[in-house]
């Protein structure tokens, strides 16, 4: 009977609550969708394993709130005594995510696959990227309305953004208790992209503004001046970018600076080509994986399990659904005052969910009209809402930080 | 709450100045290398290089730049009888 009861105690099995119960079913929900239905698998996946881990008990591998790693006189374990003390997911979410290292990693990566090009043909339309980020802000004052304090508030927001690397970056800087829950909102919204964006569009756009032909309008109205070097522009235009918004916006640098270093070693070709291939292969592979596994496991029940995480469950989708809105209103303003047309659904691709939100806008146009594509159009916004939503990530940080 | 509707109008003010300031760095450095950097031979349209699909065309372009690491330029494509 003694051994029987040693055994016992051995297993986890005393240690499970209704808690732990209900982390394992969001763990295996985000599982499912991540492996069966494939909203956004390279990270969902990682993330909902690290929820797992983090909500088994007697694993160690659940991160331990930033007041216990807090030593007398202000300063904090090092790392070998955290790894030691907590565990090693304690050792790589303190060195990794705490320290805001893996986003800039994983936006660097991003800029090696982000092609500024349709937005260097289509400059104008870079503006739409601006007013997509209304989201963010109006679901801060909302968020402070219903109690959030402004840091708080500010994490929520930025889902409206649609970029998690932003959402994660701006979160671990101004609320890193709400890492978990906010990471998940934003790439869970990002994954339904293709059902948001209709929704959303066919709530605001007419039938006749949905068969409006970009190519047709640029034929009616041609550009002033037509780009004779293009890959000139484009090794310039990140170098010059990077150093305005330096200047500009300078708590923006870590996220937009890696992202315009990423795009500059793409565009300067075969030279750097190594370069490129390690940033958006091997480099931004690892930093996904630890960032995934990482932020999960910021998920304990006791962090999880409370009204705050419904809040940024409700608030997210809603500054999500703001930020398309106040891209396809922007257009529509437009229209109302230039003869050169430009099909709302340019708007709508404002976020950052590139290229995921100009598929799904250029297919909808398609479902309207066979012979219009928009996707260069749809793509030149939605590259600037990457600008965009950075530049919004570096105003809330540096006012709130 | 008047700090959050500073904080909004700020924000996107700062946001739309940035991307204002996107659309005329991207307009000057166009017209810059409009002026100094205008490529003379665009390979696609040289007169040797007819008959020859311009996927095609652009691939070899971009298989002999990855090859020659940016130092090979194509003049000409020509298609050989066997």
């Amino acid at each position: 009977m003694e051994i029987l009861r040693e055994l016992f105690n051995m297993t986890a099995l005393g240690d499970i609550t209704w808690q732990t119960l209900i982390m394992w079913a969001i763990a295996f929900v985000l599982l499912y969708l991540g492996i069966k239905k494939g909203y956004e698998p390279l990270l969902l996946v990682p993330i909902a394993f690290g929820v797992l881990l983090a909500n088994f008990p007697g694993g160690q591998m659940g991160v331990v709130d930033a007041q216990l790693i807090e030593l007398e006189g202000g300063r904090y374990m090092n790392l070998f005594e955290i790894a030691h003390e907590y565990g090693i997911m304690n050792y790589l979410y303190y060195s990794l995510i705490k320290t805001g290292l893996l986003p800039p990693i994983i936006f660097m990566g991003v800029g090696v696959l982000t092609d500024f090009g349709p937005m260097l043909r289509n400059l104008k339309l870079a503006l739409f990227g601006a007013a997509a980020q209304i989201g963010i802000f109006s679901i801060l004052l909302g968020a402070v309305a219903v109690g959030f304090t402004a840091k708080e508030a500010a994490s929520l927001g930025i889902i409206g953004g649609a970029d998690g690397p932003t959402a994660i970056y701006t979160t671990i800087k101004l609320a890193p208790h709400l890492l978990g829950p906010i990471a998940i909102a934003a790439y869970s919204y990002m994954a339904l992209v293709p059902v948001i964006i209709p929704l959303v569009a066919k709530l605001l756009i007419s039938k006749k503004e949905f068969t409006i032909n970009m190519k047709e309008m640029d034929r009616k109205y041609p550009a002033k001046y037509e780009i004779k070097n293009l890959k000139a522009a484009k090794i310039i235009f990140p170098i010059a970018l990077g150093t305005l918004a330096a200047i500009m916006v300078p708590s923006s640098v870590p996220l937009l600076g890696m992202l315009l270093f990423g795009n500059l070693i793409k565009e300067i070709g075969s030279s750097t080509s190594r370069l490129a291939d390690a940033a958006q292969g091997p480099i931004m592979n690892t930093a996904t994986i630890f960032l995934g596994l990482t932020v999960g496991a910021t998920m304990t029940s006791e962090v999880f399990l409370s009204a705050k995480t419904i809040g940024i469950v409700v608030g997210g989708f809603v500054a999500f659904a703001i930020s398309i809105a106040g891209g396809i209103l922007a257009v529509k303003i437009y229209n109302t005052f230039s003869k050169k047309k430009i099909n709302p659904l340019v708007g709508a691709t404002g976020l950052s969910a590139v290229p995921m939100a100009s598929r799904v806008a250029n297919e909808l146009a398609l479902k309207y009209d066979k012979k219009n594509h928009i996707l260069q159009y749809c793509m030149a916004s939605n590259i600037s809402g990457v600008i965009g939503s950075a530049v919004a990530a570096g105003v809330l940080i540096s006012f709130l930080q | 709450m008047t700090d959050a509707i500073q904080l909004m109008l700020t924000g996107m003010g700062t946001v739309f100045f940035m991307l204002i300031m996107v659309v005329v760095l991207g307009n000057v450095i166009i017209r810059i290398t409009n002026t100094f950097a205008v490529v003379s031979n665009q390979p696609g349209k040289t007169s040797t290089s007819r008959g020859i699909e311009p996927a095609k065309l652009a691939a070899i372009v971009s298989a002999v730049d990855v090859v020659t690491r940016g130092k090979g330029k194509v003049s000409s494509v020509e298609k050989i009888d066997e």
